[in-house]
């Protein structure tokens, strides 16, 4: 449903054609797979248009995780399986708000588990899917 | 003389008086007229001139002539008495008894023809013997074939029972022993991950220990018929007892020895070894052909077993409440734990446990404990949407996989269910306590509890029994 509405989105503010959604959709079908990460192999569109569009959609704000410097204890907050599985990462805390930059901000399951676990109110940025597992190797380190 | 007459008093009375008539017609009447001839014409001739030597030339005469009728007689007599003796004696059951032939005439034949007779009448009685022998043996051989018949029915019907496999080996390897006389027999089934001969059944051995090691396969007498599917005997009629033989025979402690592969579809599924010690043994067609039938039934046996394997690997509902079983349900449990990692969902398993259900069986038995697991399988399955996958995990253990259902919709399911369960009323009867079944519940979740079926599994089973703990600390 989310990839459906990714799609239509992209589509309206024609990054991709109507016919190379059909095709991404088409694979998706074959192969599985997250729609966003078919469309960026198939070379439709980029990680940071994607992500561009989200934020002008749904005003996510967008951060660039790769100039950013995030405290260790923070990113811990979130264990390494919830922050992989779901592709995203605590950057910051206060007080009882976490902010938390992850791939698909429309994937309310995974906010709701940061909630559970941290015990905190969740603010999304949106950032590309590469990033995030970039940051999450740098931060948890290279083995799982 | 004496011995004469005795055998003579021996004989039937009409050859006695015919004797005595023939006795007096030969020696008593010629007697009398040699003295009548001698008073009438000899004597009186001597009238004056009477003397001694004419008497006693007189007597003599007599007396040799006495002798000889007397001698005549006895020669015709005696064999006659004597065949009368002897075919008395046969007629008393010496058939060994043979007549003596004493001459080339009529007495001389008879005696034949009754030696004849005799043998005739000998021949005849070692027949029927022969006859009644083999009689025995037949009907050793019905009995024996008739005790395996009713041993093939029983394991048959062992078979048919679905009794475990070492049960039915146990009686195939008991049965194919007491065709005889308690033959030490010993069945080995191929176990295809190792490439070995596992014993599975053995009765009448001494050293048991040595024996229950298991043989590789293509090695040995007993490896290389299970290779070649050709059965080995040792009897009898084995040529030469090679230094293998003699190893069987010593680890066996047996002297004659039948390895029969046993057979599945022409593969080899196991073998069987029986013998014994009985000297100069040969294995018949017959004791082949039966063995060969209890082969057949061992074989049966381990197809029967595989089937009913590949059955339970194949099945996946639970038999009592419908719902999947345990080994299902942790499939699909893994299943959509990789399904949410790829598509960055997640994933919850819920397991829960009635409280009082062992109380409640303990109390109302068994079939009413049952009918309350359904129930409660009902109320389950009710709170359940399509994709959410139920089981039944052990007696009172329930699980459930749900798809793409994080903690917090997990925790509201569950509590649905908690209280549709608490709703039920178990039991009609006026025990108030045991009207109603309260229900634990443990939830785990991908990513937060683990990426394996395992790891959440033992998360949520840990959860009911916290769970289970604070409810019996809350009441104490």
């Amino acid at each position: 449903m989310v990839s459906k509405q990714l799609g239509e989105l992209l589509v309206e503010r024609k990054i991709i054609k109507e016919s190379e959604l059909q095709k991404a959709l088409q694979i998706q079908k074959e192969k599985g797979g997250l729609l966003g990460n078919i469309l960026v192999l198939l070379g439709f569109a980029t990680e940071e248009q994607i992500a561009q569009a989200l934020t002008t959609q749904y005003g996510f704000p967008y951060l660039p995780l790769k100039n950013y410097e995030i405290d260790h204890e923070v990113v811990k907050l979130i264990p390494r399986n919830v922050a992989e599985q779901y592709a995203l990462i605590a950057i910051d805390k206060v007080g009882n708000s976490l902010t938390v930059a992850m791939a698909n901000p429309l994937n309310l399951h995974a906010i709701e588990d940061v909630e559970l676990i941290t015990n905190c109110k969740v603010q999304t940025f949106v950032s590309t899917q590469s990033d995030i597992k970039e940051t999450i190797k740098k931060y948890y380190g290279t083995n799982p | 003389m004496g011995k004469f007459f005795n055998r003579i008093s021996l004989i039937p009375k009409p050859l006695r008086y015919k004797l005595m008539i023939a006795f007096t017609l030969m020696s008593i009447i010629p007697l009398l007229i040699c003295v009548y001839f001698a008073t009438n014409f000899i004597f009186p001739a001597y009238k004056e001139g009477f003397n001694m030597e004419s008497v006693s030339f007189v007597i003599l005469i007599t007396l040799v002539i006495t002798i000889l009728g007397l001698n005549l007689a006895k020669g015709m007599v005696e064999p006659i008495v004597q065949m009368a003796l002897d075919a008395k004696r046969i007629a008393g059951g010496d058939l060994e008894h043979a007549i003596k032939i004493t001459g080339e005439d009529e007495i001389g034949d008879l005696g034949k023809s009754l030696n004849s007779m005799t043998q005739r009448i000998k021949d005849n009685i070692a027949e029927l013997r022969n006859y009644g022998e083999r009689t025995k043996e037949i009907n050793f051989e019905i009995n024996k074939k008739v005790l395996a018949l009713s041993g093939l029915l029983q394991i048959g019907s062992l078979i048919s029972t679905g009794a475990e496999l070492k049960a039915i080996m146990d009686m195939l390897a008991d049965k194919i022993s007491h065709m005889e006389d308690s033959n030490p027999t010993i069945i080995y089934v191929i176990n295809e991950d190792t490439n070995t001969l596992e014993p599975v059944s053995l009765v009448n051995f001494k050293n048991t220990e040595t024996i229950k090691r298991p043989l590789i396969l293509g090695r040995g007498i007993l490896g290389t018929v299970a290779v070649e599917l050709k059965d080995f005997i040792i009897d009898r009629n084995t040529a030469q007892i090679s230094h293998e033989m003699e190893a069987l025979r010593q680890h066996y402690e047996i002297k004659n020895a039948l390895v029969m592969p046993i057979l599945l579809h022409d593969k080899c599924k196991g073998v069987l070894l029986t013998g014994n010690k009985v000297d100069s043994y040969v294995y018949s067609k017959d004791d082949l052909e039966l063995i060969r039938v209890f082969v057949k039934q061992a074989a049966i046996a381990l197809e029967n077993d595989a089937l009913i394997k590949k059955a339970e690997e194949l099945e996946v509902v639970d038999d009592l409440t419908g719902l999947y079983n345990e080994k299902y349900i942790n499939e699909r449990l893994e299943d959509e734990i990789k399904r949410s990692i790829i598509y960055q969902r997640p994933c919850s398993f819920l397991m829960l446990k009635l409280g009082e259900f062992e109380f409640y069986c303990s109390q109302r038995g068994r079939m009413a404990g049952e009918a309350a697991l359904k129930k409660v399988a009902k109320s389950i399955a009710d709170s359940l949407t399509p994709v959410d996958k139920a089981a039944r995990f052990a007696d009172d253990e329930f699980a459930i996989v749900l798809p793409e259902r994080n903690k917090k919709e997990a925790d509201a399911i569950s509590l649905e269910i908690k209280k549709k369960i608490s709703d039920l009323t178990v039991d009609s009867k006026a025990d108030i306590a045991l009207q109603k079944l309260n229900a634990y519940v443990g939830i785990s979740e991908n990513p937060i509890d683990g990426t394996t079926a395992l790891e959440l599994v033992q998360k949520a089973r840990q959860r009911v029994k916290d769970a289970m703990a604070l409810q019996t600390k809350k009441n104490a």
